[in-house]
C-alpha cells in the first residue's frame, strides 16, 4: 500500500488514552493504535500483544464500550510483538502491513452488515450475548455466544424465517455472514 | 466416615481451586470440611441433604462432607429445589449461594458456613433412614412427570472415581476443572476423580465456552478439560486457533458427538501432545461405562471405546428389529430408582447389571452404539425422553428431521399451554416440536402404537410449528393399520 505514506498522524494524547484504555483490558500485554486504509478512508485501528486466550473481537468491543472518543478502533490486529527499531521505539508505520498479513484468527474488523439477513442475524447475536458490536463476520463464539445462547439463536432465526437451522450447522458456519447464507438457502429451497 | 475422596494426596498438594486461586492443598481438606460437618452433626443418624449445586467453592465443600460423613448427597438444580423437596423430604437443604426465600412449611433456617443458606426439618422424617449403601442421589437429566433419582452406593461412587482415574492416567500432576455442573453425573465425576487421583480441581461457574473460562484454567494450571458434545461443537476452531497451553486432556461425554468432530479435536490434541478421551456413560452407572483414546486409536472413531476397568459388557437380544441392547456389569451400577423418600430405603435391585436401553454391537472389545430402545434424543443438547415427553403431554412424540413431532388424536387435541409448559421445562425451543393431529393412530401387528410408522408421516409432513402459535395442522392421511402390518409381516 502505498497510501500508508499520507497515514494520518494519531494526536499524542488520543493515542496514549487508548494505548491505557487497551492495556486495562486482562488479555492485552502491549497496543498501539494506528490508521488502516481501506476504501472506505482512513479508520481508525489498533494492534495489540496479547496473552493467551485473547480474542480480536472481545478486545474491539471492550474498546468501543469504553473508549470516551468518538471513533472507538474498528479494527484489530493481535501481534506477536510490536515492530521496534534498536533504540526499542515502535513504528507504528510498519503496522498497516504486518497487519494486513495476519491470519483472519487474529484480526477483528467492524463491517456494516451488506444484506438483511445479515443485519438481522447481527441484531440478534447482539441481543442474545449482549455484545456492543457485531460484525458480519465475528465468530459467535468469539462475541462470548455459550451453547444456551446457540440455542436460543436457533429458536429466533426460527421465529423471525420460519427455517430451522441444526446447532452444529450454527457452530460450523460461526460468522453472521454465513448463518444468514444458511438462511438464504433453506428460504429458497 | 467413609472416606472416599479425603487422604487420597500428600498433604501439600494442590487439592480446590477457588476463583482461579489455590485454596486447600489435600492436607487442609479434612479441615475446611469441619463446619459443614458441624451443621450435618446436627442431622438424624443417616440424612438426606438437597443440595442446590451450581459449581461454587461451599456447594463443592459441603458435598465432600456429606458424602464423606455417610449422609446421603442429593445435587439438583437450583430451580429444581422445590419439586425435589416434596418428593424426597430433605432433612437438610443447602443453598451454597444463600437462599433467597424464606423455608417452606416443616423447615426452619439453622446455621450455615457462609454464604450458604441451610434449612433444616423440623421434624425428622417418618420414613427409615435411608438404605446404608447409599451415598449419592442424581436425577436423570431433562425429566418430566414424576422425578426420578437414581441410588449410588458408595460402592459405585468409589469405583468410578477409581475407573476413570485408571483410564485417563490421571496422577497427583492433574488438574480438573469444573467445566460441568455438579448435578450432573459426569461434572461429579470429574470433582470425585481428580481427588481420588490426589490431583486437584479448578472450580468455577463460569461457562467453558468463554475466555474467562479458559484464562482461568489457564492461569491456574488446568490439565485435565471435560465438555458435553455441544461444547466441543462450539470450542472446535478455538482450540483449533489456539490449544490452551498447559492442558494434557481432553474428555467428551454426555451423548454421541459427531466422528468427523472427534477426528478434528484427536488431531489438534495430538498435534500438542495432548489426549483427547471420548467416553460412554449413563447416570445409573455413575457416569462412565467406556473409554476410546481417539488420539492413540483414531481407527476406533466412531465407537464409545471399551469398557472402564471393572467392567464389560455384554449385547443382550432385543426385541427391536433384531439390534441388540448394550448390558453393562460393573461396580458402578446405581442400586435403582428412586421417585421418593420411601424409596432411598430400598437396596440393591440391579446387582451391577444396567441394561442401558442403547442399542449397539462390539466389535472385539470395542463398544459401537447403534440406537436407542429408549427413545431418548439429546437434540438440543440436553438430554430429552421422547417417552416421558409423551406421558407429560399425552400422545406420541418422535423426533425426525432434527424435530420433536407430537401427533395427537385429532378428538383430543393438546392444550398450547401444556405443551408451552413442558418445553419451557425441558428446554426445548417451541420452534424444535410440530404439532399433528392424527384421525387413525398407527398400530403395529402386535398392537404397539408404530413409532416407525409415525417417523416415517412426520418425516414428510407439513405439520404446524408449535411456535407458530396455531393450533393444529390439517387432519392428515395416514396409512392404514392394516397396511402397516401387511408391509412388517
Amino acid at each position: 500500500m502505498t497510501t500508508e505514506q499520507s497515514s494520518p498522524a494519531i494526536d499524542p494524547d488520543r493515542r496514549e488514552t487508548l494505548r491505557r484504555l487497551a492495556l486495562s483490558h486482562d488479555t492485552v500485554a502491549e497496543a498501539e493504535p494506528f490508521w488502516i486504509s481501506r476504501d472506505r478512508g482512513w479508520i481508525p485501528a489498533i494492534a495489540v500483544v496479547p496473552k493467551s486466550f485473547a480474542s480480536a473481537v472481545e478486545i474491539r468491543n471492550f474498546l468501543r464500550a469504553n473508549d470516551p472518543g468518538t471513533e472507538p478502533p474498528q479494527v484489530i490486529g493481535l501481534l506477536g510483538a510490536l515492530p521496534r527499531d534498536e533504540a526499542g521505539e515502535v513504528h507504528p508505520d510498519m503496522l498497516p502491513e504486518l497487519v494486513a498479513g495476519l491470519d483472519p484468527s487474529q484480526l477483528s474488523e467492524y463491517l456494516p452488515p451488506e444484506t438483511e439477513a445479515e443485519a438481522v442475524v447481527c441484531e440478534l447475536i447482539g441481543t442474545i450475548t449482549g455484545a456492543v458490536w457485531v460484525s458480519p463476520l465475528d465468530d459467535f463464539i468469539d462475541l462470548g455466544g455459550t451453547s444456551i445462547d446457540t440455542v436460543q439463536l436457533s429458536a429466533r432465526i426460527h421465529e423471525r424465517y420460519g427455517v430451522t437451522l441444526a446447532l452444529e450447522e450454527i457452530f460450523e458456519a460461526s460468522t453472521p455472514r454465513a448463518i444468514s447464507r444458511l438462511i438464504e438457502a433453506a428460504r429458497s429451497r | 466416615m467413609i472416606t472416599i475422596l479425603l487422604g487420597r494426596g500428600d498433604r501439600r498438594d494442590a487439592a480446590l481451586f477457588f476463583g482461579g486461586q489455590l485454596a486447600l492443598t489435600h492436607g487442609q481438606l479434612p479441615a475446611a470440611l469441619g463446619p459443614w460437618r458441624r451443621l450435618l452433626d446436627r442431622l438424624p443418624d443417616r440424612g438426606v441433604v438437597l443440595l442446590s449445586a451450581k459449581p461454587s467453592a461451599a456447594g463443592v465443600l459441603c458435598h465432600l462432607a456429606v458424602i464423606e460423613s455417610g449422609h446421603v448427597v442429593m445435587p439438583v438444580l437450583p430451580q429444581d429445589v422445590t419439586r425435589q423437596m416434596r418428593a424426597f423430604e430433605p432433612d437438610l437443604v443447602v443453598f451454597p449461594a444463600g437462599a433467597r426465600q424464606d423455608p417452606p412449611v416443616g423447615y426452619r433456617v439453622v446455621p450455615a458456613p457462609e454464604p450458604a443458606t441451610a434449612w433444616m426439618t423440623v421434624e425428622p422424617a417418618s420414613t427409615p433412614p435411608p438404605n446404608p449403601d447409599l451415598s449419592v442421589v442424581l436425577l436423570t437429566s431433562g425429566s418430566v412427570g414424576p422425578p426420578r433419582g437414581v441410588r449410588l452406593p458408595a460402592t459405585a461412587v468409589a469405583a468410578n472415581a477409581a475407573s476413570i482415574t485408571t483410564a485417563l492416567g490421571l496422577t497427583p500432576a492433574a488438574r480438573g476443572v469444573t467445566s460441568l455442573a455438579l448435578h450432573h453425573s459426569y461434572g461429579l465425576s470429574v470433582l470425585h476423580s481428580h481427588l481420588f487421583a490426589g490431583g486437584s480441581v479448578s472450580v468455577t461457574a463460569e461457562p467453558p465456552t468463554t475466555p474467562q473460562f479458559w484464562r482461568e484454567a489457564i492461569g491456574c494450571g488446568v490439565t485435565v478439560f471435560a465438555g458435553v458434545p455441544l461444547t466441543y461443537e462450539a470450542l472446535a476452531r478455538r482450540l483449533e486457533r489456539e490449544w490452551p497451553p498447559g492442558l494434557r486432556a481432553a474428555t467428551q461425554a454426555g451423548g454421541a458427538l459427531r466422528p468427523a468432530l472427534v477426528a478434528r479435536i484427536a488431531d489438534v490434541a495430538r498435534r500438542h501432545d495432548a489426549t483427547f478421551f471420548v467416553m460412554y456413560g449413563q447416570t445409573e452407572a455413575t457416569a462412565r461405562m467406556a473409554v476410546l483414546d481417539a488420539t492413540a486409536e483414531p481407527a476406533g472413531i466412531g465407537s464409545v471405546g471399551r469398557a472402564i476397568a471393572g467392567g464389560r459388557f455384554q449385547i443382550a437380544p432385543s426385541d427391536h428389529r433384531g439390534d441388540g441392547e448394550v448390558v453393562y456389569h460393573g461396580p458402578n451400577v446405581m442400586h435403582g430408582y428412586a421417585a421418593n423418600r420411601a424409596d432411598l430405603v430400598r437396596s440393591d435391585e440391579l446387582h451391577g447389571r444396567l441394561h442401558t436401553g442403547d442399542l449397539g454391537r462390539l466389535d472385539g472389545d470395542l463398544l459401537y452404539i447403534t440406537g436407542r430402545r429408549r427413545r431418548i434424543t439429546k437434540l438440543t443438547g440436553a438430554r430429552i425422553s421422547l417417552d416421558e415427553m409423551e406421558s407429560a403431554i399425552g400422545g406420541w412424540v418422535v423426533e425426525a428431521e432434527r424435530r420433536l413431532h407430537v401427533f395427537h388424536r385429532a378428538a383430543s387435541p393438546v392444550p398450547a399451554t401444556l405443551l408451552n409448559d413442558v418445553c419451557a421445562r425441558l428446554s426445548i425451543p417451541l420452534s424444535y416440536v410440530s404439532v399433528c393431529p392424527l384421525d387413525t393412530v398407527p398400530m403395529t401387528a402386535t398392537g404397539k402404537v408404530d413409532y416407525p410408522a409415525l417417523v416415517e408421516l412426520a418425516a414428510g409432513n407439513q405439520s404446524t410449528s408449535a411456535a407458530s402459535g396455531s393450533g393444529g395442522c390439517p387432519a392428515t392421511p395416514v396409512a392404514k393399520p392394516t397396511t402397516r402390518m401387511e408391509r412388517r409381516g
